[in-house]
C-alpha cells in the first residue's frame, strides 16, 4: 500500500487537537463520531480536520499540542542528534500536523519561527540516520533490517527511491552473474571454481 | 400640501419638507445599538443585497463585511452604483430577490424609502453611511424599516422629535357648521361655540410660529455637509462584535482611515483619535506574543507624508506630493531650487535621493524620518506636517508597504479611466486589489500616473493663470486636454485634485485668496463639466461644506441642465453651454 504525501496529510487530520471555540452550538452528530457541544471560551478536543476548517473561518483558536512547543521539540532534537536509534515521536504524524498548523495559523503558535526550525532539524536528523542505515544495508548486502519508530511520512519519503534502487541493484547483480557464467563457459575449470555462486 | 405615504395606527405621516406635520412615529430613533442583535441576527437566514457607493471607504467596508458574511454563511449580492439614479435602478432590478438591504456610503442624506418607492413593510434597510447630515426621515422613521448603523457624535445636533413632528390642529373653518345645540352661556358670558373658536384660533397661531421655527431649524441642520467616522471602522467593529476580526480587516480599516485623511474628509485631530483606536485593535489582536514571520504585522509609527516614496525615488515623490509642492512652490524655478536647497541642508546627496528607494543606502533610508521631522525642515521650510502617524504593514520577507501607498493604489484602481472597464468592474477590481497577501503592483503604477496628472494640472493652472476672481468666488477652469485621460471624474478622487489646486492657487496668487471659496470646473466629457465647490481653507483642515445646499438651489432653478446625482453634494454636472448661467446663479445666491 503506497500512500502519497497528500494522502498522509489527509490521514493525519484524524489526530485529536484542542481548540477554543468562539461560538456556541450544541453537539454535532457526524458519521465518524460526535463532536461538541461547543461553548465560547471552553476548550474542547476535536479531530484536526474540524479544527482547521473552523480556524479557516476564524471561528476558533487552535491550542498548540503539548509537543509542538519549543522546550519539547528541543528535547526531541537533542535525543535524535545524539542517539543512533530513532526515538518514538510524540505523534505518529508529527510532520503533517506541524505543516498543516503552520500553514493555516502560525499566529496561534507561540515562538512559531523557532519551532519551525526545530521540527525541520529533527526531520533532517532522522532522515540522515535513515540514509546512513540504508547505505549500510546495501553495503552489507543484507536482505532484511528492523527499524523501530519510523513515522509513515519518513517511510513515504524514501519509498519511491528505496525499493526501486534495490531492484536496480538486483538487476545489475543478475546481469553480472549471467555475464560471468557466460564467459566462464569458455574458461578453464579453475576459473569456474573461483567464480562466486 | 402633503403627500400620503403610509398609515400607521390610523395616523398620517410626513413626506415633503414644506408639508404639514403629523403625529410622531411611535418607534422614534432607529440606530443600531447592539451589532449582533440589531444587525447580524436580522440578516442571518436572509440573502442580503449590498449596494455601495464607489469610493475607497466603500471598497474597504465591503472587504471587511464580505469576509465576515462568508464565514457566517450569509449570502449576499454585491452591487455598486455611482449615484441616485443608479441606486434606484439596481434596487429595482434586484429587490425581488431579497428583503434585506445594506446601503454602504449611500442613502444616508436622502429619504431612502421615498426614493425606492415605498417598499413593503418586510423590507429592511440598513444604512452605513459617513455622509452627514443624516436625513431626519431616515432617523425618525415610523415604519421601522430604516436602521442606521452609526454612533451619533456630539456635533450632529439632530433636532428633537417634537420639534419636527406635531399634530396639526383642526382647521377652524371646518367646524363653522358645528352643532348649534349647546348655546348655553357659561360663566364668562360667551357661549360654548365662541369659546371653542378663540381656543382654536390661539392654537392655530401657536402652530404657525412652530412651523416657522421648524423651517429655520431644518435649514440650519441641513446647511452644512461634512463627513463622520469612516464606514470601514464600523465594519471592523461589527466584525469584532462577532469575534471574527483579524489583521486583514484591521488593515482595510486603516486604508479607509488614511483615505479620509488624504482626501480631506477628516481633520487631523480626528484622524489621530481614530488611529489610536485602531492601534488598540492591533494590540488586542496580536496579543503581545511575537508574531511569526508569515503573519501580517501592522505597526503604528511615524512615517513620511510623501506619496508613494517607497515605490519611487524620494526625489520624485517630493516633487509630486501636493503638500510639498504647494508649500515650496516647486512649479517655479525658485521653488525647485528651494527643494534642492532643503535636501542639501539635510545632508541628503542628490544622487542618492534620485535613485529608486530600494536602491538607496540603508543608512540614509533609516534616517529619513528623523531628517524630515527635524527643526530645519519645520521652521526654515515651513513643512511641519511632513511626518505623520501612519501604519506600516509587513508580511514574510517582502518589502514593507504603508497605508498611504495602498490607499493611493486603491483610489487609482477605482478611478482609472479605462474605457473597457465599467465602473462596477473597477470597483470589484479595487476590492480584490486590497488583498494584502497578493498585493499587486499594478495599482501603484496607476497611482503614479494619477499623481503625475494632478501635478500637470496644477502646473497648467499656475502657468496659464487659470484662476479668475469673480465676486466672492475664485473660479478655476481646467483645460479640455484632460478629458480622455481623467482620473478625477467622480467625488471619490476629486478632493485630491481640488484641495491641491486650492493650496497651490493660494500660494501662487494673492494672500487674500485664503478666505474665498473656490469653484473648480473640471471637464467631464463633450457635454458636461463637473462643478466642484471647495470651502476656504479646505486643504488645511476638513471643514463643513455649504456647497451641497447651494447646488441644490441651483439645481432647482436650472432643472435639466444640471445633473446632481452623486451622493456627495458638493460636485455636480453642468452642461457646457450653460456655464455662464450657472456662474450667474451662483453669484446671485451668494448675496
Amino acid at each position: 500500500m503506497s500512500l502519497t504525501a497528500d494522502e498522509l496529510d489527509f490521514i493525519a487530520q484524524e489526530e485529536e487537537v484542542e481548540i477554543m471555540p468562539k461560538f456556541d452550538i450544541p453537539t454535532m452528530w457526524l458519521i465518524t463520531g460526535d463532536v461538541g457541544p461547543f461553548e465560547v471560551g471552553i476548550p474542547i478536543k476535536v479531530p484536526l480536520w474540524i479544527a482547521l476548517q473552523l480556524r479557516g473561518d476564524n471561528k476558533c483558536n487552535i491550542i498548540t499540542p503539548y509537543w509542538l512547543t519549543k522546550s519539547s521539540m528541543e528535547k526531541v532534537k537533542e535525543f535524535e542528534t545524539k542517539s543512533p536509534l530513532f526515538s518514538k515521536m510524540p505523534s505518529r504524524h508529527y510532520m503533517s500536523v506541524a505543516k498543516l498548523i503552520f500553514e493555516l495559523c502560525p499566529e496561534d503558535v507561540p515562538e512559531a519561527d523557532d519551532i519551525k526550525l526545530l521540527v525541520k532539524d529533527v526531520w533532517n536528523a532522522r532522515m540522515s540516520k535513515l540514509q546512513a542505515a540504508i547505505a549500510l544495508f546495501i553495503e552489507k548486502g543484507a536482505s532484511w533490517a528492523k527499524v523501530d519508530n519510523l513515522t509513515q511520512m519518513e517511510m513515504c519519503a524514501i519509498r519511491p527511491f528505496f525499493p526501486h534502487s534495490l531492484e536496480h541493484l538486483h538487476r545489475f547483480r543478475k546481469t553480472i552473474q549471467a555475464a560471468r557464467l557466460h564467459s566462464a563457459g569458455n574458461a578453464s575449470l579453475e576459473v569456474r571454481r573461483q567464480l562466486p555462486k | 400640501m402633503f403627500d400620503v405615504r403610509d398609515m400607521v395606527n390610523g395616523q398620517w405621516l410626513l413626506v415633503e419638507e414644506e408639508a404639514v406635520n403629523c403625529i410622531p412615529p411611535t418607534s422614534a430613533k432607529m440606530l443600531v445599538e447592539h451589532y449582533r442583535r440589531d444587525f447580524i441576527e436580522r440578516i442571518v437566514g436572509h440573502r442580503l443585497i449590498i449596494i455601495t457607493n464607489q469610493d475607497v471607504d466603500a471598497v474597504c467596508t465591503v472587504k471587511i463585511l464580505t469576509t465576515l458574511f462568508k464565514t457566517e454563511g450569509i449570502q449576499y449580492i454585491l452591487l455598486s452604483c455611482s449615484g441616485l439614479t443608479e441606486l434606484k435602478e439596481k434596487y429595482d432590478e434586484y429587490n425581488s430577490q431579497s428583503d434585506r438591504c445594506l446601503l454602504v456610503n449611500c442613502g444616508g442624506t436622502i429619504d431612502v424609502l421615498d426614493l425606492l418607492g415605498n417598499p413593503p413593510r418586510e423590507k429592511l434597510f440598513f444604512i452605513l453611511d459617513y455622509h452627514r447630515p443624516l436625513n431626519i426621515l431616515n432617523y425618525y422613521n415610523a415604519t421601522g424599516q430604516v436602521v442606521i448603523i452609526s454612533v451619533l457624535e456630539s456635533e450632529e445636533n439632530i433636532p428633537e422629535i417634537d420639534e419636527i413632528f406635531r399634530e396639526e390642529p383642526p382647521d377652524s373653518s371646518e367646524e363653522e357648521d358645528d352643532h348649534d345645540d349647546d348655546e348655553a352661556l357659561d360663566a364668562n358670558g360667551m357661549n360654548e361655540r365662541q369659546r371653542r373658536k378663540t381656543e382654536r384660533r390661539a392654537q392655530r397661531q401657536l402652530y404657525t410660529t412652530w412651523v416657522k421655527k421648524r423651517e429655520h431649524l431644518l435649514f440650519t441642520y441641513r446647511e452644512h455637509s461634512y463627513y463622520s467616522r469612516p464606514s470601514a471602522l464600523y465594519g471592523l467593529e461589527i466584525a469584532w462584535g462577532m469575534s471574527r476580526d483579524d489583521m486583514e480587516s484591521v488593515w482595510s480599516a486603516i486604508v479607509s482611515l488614511t483615505d479620509s485623511l488624504v482626501l480631506g474628509r477628516l481633520p487631523r485631530p480626528k484622524y489621530s483619535e481614530y488611529a489610536s483606536t485602531v492601534n488598540d485593535h492591533i494590540l488586542r489582536i496580536s496579543n503581545a506574543n511575537q508574531l511569526p514571520r508569515d503573519c501580517l504585522k501592522i505597526r503604528f509609527e511615524r512615517d513620511l507624508f510623501l506619496f508613494l516614496y517607497r515605490h519611487w525615488s524620494v526625489y520624485d515623490s517630493l516633487k509630486t506630493t501636493p503638500y510639498v509642492v504647494s508649500t515650496l512652490k516647486t512649479w517655479s524655478q525658485d521653488g525647485h531650487r528651494k527643494l534642492k536647497q532643503m535636501l542639501a541642508h539635510l545632508g541628503l546627496p542628490l544622487s542618492e535621493v534620485k535613485q529608486k528607494y530600494a536602491n538607496m543606502s540603508l543608512d540614509l533610508r533609516r534616517q529619513l524620518v528623523e531628517m524630515f521631522s527635524s527643526q530645519v525642515v519645520v521652521e526654515n521650510y515651513k513643512l511641519p506636517d511632513l511626518v505623520f502617524g501612519s501604519f506600516v504593514a509587513e508580511i514574510g520577507f517582502r518589502p514593507k508597504f504603508n497605508a498611504l501607498d495602498v490607499q493611493l493604489a486603491t483610489l487609482a484602481l477605482l478611478e482609472e479611466p479605462d474605457p473597457n472597464k465599467t465602473e462596477e468592474e473597477r470597483f470589484l477590481l479595487a476590492v480584490q486589489g486590497l488583498d494584502v497577501r497578493n498585493f499587486e503592483k499594478g495599482g501603484i503604477e496607476k497611482a503614479k500616473g494619477m499623481m503625475k496628472q494632478v501635478n500637470n494640472q496644477v502646473q497648467m493652472m499656475v502657468e496659464m493663470k487659470l484662476v479668475q476672481e469673480v465676486g466672492p468666488f475664485l473660479f478655476v477652469q481646467l483645460t479640455d486636454s484632460m478629458i480622455d485621460f481623467n482620473y478625477f471624474k467622480r467625488p471619490a478622487g476629486i478632493p485630491l485634485l481640488a484641495n491641491f489646486l486650492q493650496h497651490a492657487g493660494i500660494r501662487a496668487g494673492k494672500k487674500g485668496w485664503r478666505q474665498s471659496p473656490w469653484l473648480i470646473m473640471i471637464p467631464y466629457d463633450q457635454e458636461y463639466f463637473v462643478a466642484v465647490g471647495v470651502q476656504p481653507g479646505a486643504f488645511e483642515q476638513a471643514d463643513k461644506n455649504i456647497f451641497p445646499e447651494v447646488f441644490r438651489c441651483i439645481k432647482g432653478k436650472m432643472g435639466e441642465d444640471v445633473v446632481a446625482d452623486w451622493f456627495d453634494g458638493w460636485a455636480i454636472l453642468v452642461k457646457n453651454q450653460k456655464r455662464q448661467v450657472f456662474a450667474d446663479l451662483l453669484l446671485a445666491l451668494s448675496e
